[in-house]
């Protein structure tokens, strides 16, 4: 199955990004995380290596930001079924220039993620199987 | 037979009879014989025999013989009556006559002509009769059929047909025929009828009788000579015969040969004789005379037959000569000596034998043998010389001369015997040479004269002899024996001074070989076929690589040159050998043995023996390859001499004391503008500028004390009549005969003078420059390691002068200690690198211990070398901008900060917003929803607006930083 993980430590973006997953039917139980720590912990324990996972992770973040939780990814198990799309209100290139140097990261949104960008998601290999 | 005076007329019968009776042997052996002469028409003897000489010899006391004349024996009362006769019997008489001869014989003479082959009188048959007359012949015609038969000469009868009716025995034998056999033949058996035959027949068909020679035929048809006389007689039958008388000429023809035979030898003899022979009559003209005397004469046999013997001698000769000629005349034999002078003036010593001509005792002139014995006489002189000269050499010779007779005596010893030996000749004459030989010679000299004797010829025979004071003299001999004289000529030299001299030679011939070997030229001899006979070491070493003298000798040059090179020396060699011509300094080059080219000068040289026969050639080669060397270097350096005075850029002139100018380089028509011929001559101040002139003349005068002097420059006035200026050096070489005078080398610095002109003005803007400019100059010199700086140090960093130091360890010292390296570095680029210009900034310490920023812009001085020398630098305080610039980077870095929180915190809440909004369209049914987005719009846009404040607040914050630096 496809599990959704949003990654944002602003409760309004949460609010927006599961209304928007769920409107979309990309999932409608999308997993929510206002640390990145905790987001990491529980792909560390919780997947599932059967599963496919899509993380919508927004980079400026207090504690752990989204350069670090990638850093961590890196090494993950099962690394292949991880697919982080950023999601960010930055517009600077330099962010999207950096975060294509990730394997794990499939894909770049600006914010605010938009009914078309959900419909893009979906075609995202890997996961397209599951709609 | 009785003697007869013959009376029969003058036909040839008379002669036939004559010669019958004359022929036929004598019964009666009487002493008064006839005497029978044949003369010619002068009246010489050409025959007369044995008998008559003698008869006439022994009775009328005459030597009369052929060749005389026949008035010899006539007294001379009677040569006009005999000469009469003799005369009348040359017209063909015969007649009779008598005189009394010279001793008072009474002789009678019948005198008859000789008749030749075609009847002309050639001369007259003499008889001669003492005291009784012939008999008549009368008488003989009585006798006359027994004489026939008896004569020794042949006689035939026959018909006139040529049938032969009878003959003699004389005839018979004289045919070789028997009686029988020949009545049977006729004349055309017994003759041989040729021309010469027939005409006789005819000439008896003619005139009854003919005479002559003919040519018999014996039995056996062996021809013969045989004299016929034969007649016609008419008889009574009328019927013709003939009767011929016959002589065999064949003895006669024989005798005859042998007559003339004899006669042109003696003839010859006469002409051909060494000796000149002449007869001359008593007034000393030459009658008769053979080939010598015409040779002696150096005449013609005209001139000499038309001379007189007086005018072949000299003046001094004639009294003395006269007087042998008068001896010989008075019937002496005389012999002398006397010069002549031949007709070409030539003297001649002759030797001259004189005897007279007698006829019957009477004198009638002198022969002469005259022998030319010049030769002779110089030859005697030339022995008497040459014996003088044996005797001087006897006396004067440094050397022993003397014989050795068999017996090993010792004789003619020469007088250096005493100073060789200490003994006089005399001494040493007769002792044998054993006598002085030193004893342990004696046994080897002994067997040196047995070798002598047999024919061996000594030289260089070495042995000793005892001085009179007992020393011993070592002795070279030469002996030779000569067989006809039965001794040995010998010679002996002091040989203590030959091997005295002999070692000298050797010293010499060592030093000279030493000298030869140690002379650096190429020495070779070589043979008449190119084979070598000596070289030195030079040769042997540096052209055949050969240190062993020997193993080049008799070797050919193609031996170490090969063929074709060696052929080639070869036949140069052969042509100075046959030619006789030297070869003299030929330049060539020689191959060394290491291969390397030397240039020669090559002498080859005939090498002569005593006789002047050339043997070989000596060959001398120079090695000038280093003189050449330098001759080129010479030429080389006279060419570049002559380009500097010539083509140089440089005027060069030679001047007189009073500034003359001698010579003009031809450098004047480019640099004057002035022909260098019409310049030389002229005077030097003519054409400098009147305000130069003192300074130069002041300048040359220093010439007087020191040998060079530059002037300074000075105008000279050229072609085109401007004033240029010129750069001069002047030499005094007044005491260079070569050039007597001064040198001057001078240029034209006029474009010179207006760059240094221009540069003046170019430093003096540049000073003006650096005074006014605000940068620091400074002038590094690496050479020196000092700084030096312009007055912009003072205002850029606020040192005094009392602070500024000039060495670099100062100046570094100044720069701040984070920027030292970087200084270094440049410097080290510069230096050592190559860079001709950085530029870098750093900064320096201020005297107030603030750092000031400086751009260094700096350039590289280098020589002409291309070395470093200086770093010239423009250093330009840019304090003022680096802070300038600081400010606006620090302003572009809150504008940077803005933008982030543009791009960051701002957009945040505006995407929330825009999120919001978006979800809002799809929730508006879900009034909870919808009222939770609307919440979230609200908190989003108060987050929008406090950040905005913020923005606006640092811009702010930024703009006054920005304004104030």
């Amino acid at each position: 199955m496809l599990e959704v993980l949003i990654i944002d430590d602003d409760d309004i973006v949460i609010f927006i990004q599961t209304k928007m997953v769920t409107n979309h039917h990309l999932s409608a139980t999308p997993n929510c995380f206002k640390k990145a720590s905790v987001a990491l912990k529980y792909l560390r324990d919780e997947v599932v290596a059967e599963n496919q996972y899509l993380v919508l992770l927004d980079i400026n973040m207090p504690e752990m930001d989204g350069w670090q939780f990638l850093n961590e990814l890196e090494d993950h198990p099962i690394k292949n079924n991880i697919h982080v799309i950023m999601v960010t209100s930055s517009i600077d290139r330099q962010d999207k220039d950096k975060s294509a140097k990730y394997s794990s990261v499939k894909g770049f949104i600006e914010k605010p993620i938009s009914a078309e960008n959900c419909e893009k998601l979906k075609r995202l290999p890997g996961i397209t199987k599951f709609f | 037979m009785k003697m007869m005076k013959k009376t029969i007329g003058q036909s040839y019968r008379d002669e036939l009879i004559r010669a019958v009776i004359m022929d036929t042997p004598s019964e009666n052996t009487s002493t008064k014989s006839a005497v029978s002469i044949l003369v010619n028409k002068i009246g010489v003897v050409t025959f007369i025999d044995e008998v008559s000489i003698c008869y006439l010899n022994e009775n009328l006391n005459s030597g009369l013989k052929t060749g005389d004349s026949i008035f010899e024996i006539i007294p001379t009362k009677e040569i006009v009556s005999f000469g009469g006769k003799l005369n009348s019997t040359f017209i063909g008489k015969t007649v009779q006559g008598n005189f009394t001869s010279l001793n008072g014989v009474k002789t009678y003479y019948n005198s008859q002509p000789l008749f030749d082959s075609k009847g002309i009188v050639k001369g007259a048959r003499l008889e001669f009769y003492l005291d009784d007359a012939p008999t008549n012949i009368n008488e003989l015609n009585e006798q006359l059929p027994t004489l026939l038969a008896n004569s020794s000469i042949g006689v035939f009868l026959g018909r006139s047909n040529g049938a032969l009716i009878d003959c003699n025995k004389s005839a018979l034998e004289m045919f070789g025929y028997e009686p029988s056999e020949i009545k049977l033949l006729n004349r055309n058996n017994l003759f041989k009828l040729d021309d010469n035959f027939k005409k006789l027949l005819e000439d008896r068909e003619i005139y009854g009788e003919t005479n002559g020679e003919v040519i018999g035929i014996k039995k056996g048809g062996c021809e013969f000579p045989i004299q016929i006389f034969s007649s016609i007689y008419n008889t009574t039958k009328e019927e013709n015969f003939s009767s011929t008388l016959l002589i065999d000429l064949s003895q006669q023809k024989i005798h005859e040969h042998e007559l003339t035979r004899t006669r042109q030898i003696f003839e010859s003899l006469f002409q051909h004789h060494p000796d000149a022979i002449y007869s001359m009559d008593k007034n000393g003209n030459f009658i008769n005379f053979n080939q010598s005397a015409i040779k002696l004469s150096e005449g013609t046999a005209d001139r000499f037959g038309e001379s007189q013997f007086v005018d072949l001698l000299p003046k001094e000769e004639h009294d003395r000569v006269f007087k042998k000629f008068e001896a010989a005349l008075s019937g002496n034999v005389v012999n002398y000596k006397t010069k002549i002078l031949s007709f070409k003036g030539n003297q001649r010593l002759i030797e001259i034998t004189n005897f007279p001509i007698k006829h019957n005792s009477e004198i009638s002139g002198v022969f002469g043998v005259a022998k030319d014995i010049t030769l002779l006489e110089n030859s005697k002189n030339t022995i008497l010389k040459s014996e003088q000269k044996v005797r001087n050499l006897l006396e004067q010779s440094l050397d022993l001369i003397c014989t050795i007779d068999d017996q090993g005596r010792l004789a003619d010893v020469g007088a250096a015997s005493f100073s060789i030996l200490g003994y006089l000749p005399e001494e040493m004459s007769g002792k044998t040479y054993e006598f002085f030989v030193v004893p342990e010679d004696v046994e080897k000299s002994i067997e040196a004269c047995h070798q002598v004797r047999k024919g061996v010829e000594l030289k260089n025979y070495y042995n000793s002899f005892v001085h009179k004071d007992g020393r011993k003299i070592p002795l070279v001999w030469s002996i030779k024996w000569v067989e006809s004289e039965g001794i040995s000529y010998a010679i002996a030299k002091d040989a203590s001074l030959i091997l005295r001299a002999e070692e000298k030679l050797v010293k010499e011939r060592n030093m000279l070989k030493a000298i030869i070997d140690n002379i650096p030229d190429y020495i070779f001899v070589k043979d008449l076929e190119s084979k070598s006979i000596l070289s030195n070491k030079s040769f042997n070493e540096g052209i055949l690589a050969e240190t062993d003298l020997s193993k080049t000798l008799g070797l050919k040059p193609s031996h170490y040159f090969g063929r074709e090179i060696g052929a080639k020396l070869e036949l140069d060699n052969k042509r100075v050998i046959q030619s006789g011509i030297p070869v003299i300094n030929r330049q060539e080059i020689a191959i060394t043995c290491d291969g390397k080219e030397e240039v020669v000068l090559l002498t080859k040289v005939p090498m002569r023996d005593q006789n002047n026969t050339v043997i070989g050639l000596v060959g001398i080669a120079r090695k000038i390859t280093e003189k050449v060397k330098a001759e080129e270097d010479l030429i080389k350096s006279e060419k570049r001499f002559k380009s500097l005075v010539q083509e140089g850029s440089d005027l060069i002139v030679i001047m007189d004391k009073d500034l003359t100018f001698k010579y003009v380089s031809p450098t004047a028509s480019p640099i004057l503008a002035m022909n260098p011929e019409h310049l030389a001559g002229t005077n030097a101040l003519l054409n400098i500028h009147p305000d130069d002139a003192e300074k130069v003349i002041s300048q040359i005068k220093r010439l007087e004390t020191e040998k060079r002097v530059q002037i300074p420059s000075f105008r000279f006035k050229n072609g085109h009549g401007e004033y240029r200026w010129i750069e001069t050096i002047v030499t005094n070489l007044t005491e260079d005969p070569a050039v007597s005078g001064y040198v001057a080398n001078s240029r034209d610095i006029t474009e010179f003078v207006q760059q240094e002109s221009k540069l003046i003005q170019s430093v003096k803007r540049y000073d003006t420059v650096a005074k006014a400019t605000s940068d620091l100059i400074t002038d590094y010199d690496f050479e020196t390691d000092t700084m030096c700086y312009n007055d912009a140090i003072y205002g850029m960093l606020g040192y005094t002068d009392e602070e500024i130091e000039n060495s670099s360890c100062w100046w570094h010292d100044k720069i701040h200690p984070k920027d030292r390296k970087l200084v270094k570095g440049v410097e080290h680029n510069l230096h050592d690198k190559g860079f001709q210009n950085v530029q870098l900034e750093y900064k320096l310490r201020c005297a107030d211990g603030s750092y000031k920023h400086v751009l260094d812009r700096s350039y590289l001085v280098t020589d002409d070398n291309g070395q470093p020398k200086r770093i010239i630098a423009s250093l330009q305080d840019i304090t003022e901008r680096i802070n300038y610039i600081r400010t606006i980077e620090e302003s572009n870095e809150q504008l940077k900060q803005i933008a982030w929180t543009q791009s960051h915190v701002v957009r945040a809440p505006l995407a929330k917003i825009m999120g919001l909004v978006d979800l809002l369209k799809t929730e508006k049914d879900n009034s909870e929803i919808s009222e939770m987005i609307l919440e979230n719009i609200l908190t989003s846009s108060r987050d929008l607006d406090s950040i905005i404040r913020t923005i606006a607040n640092k811009a702010e914050a930024s703009k006054t930083t920005f304004l104030k630096p």
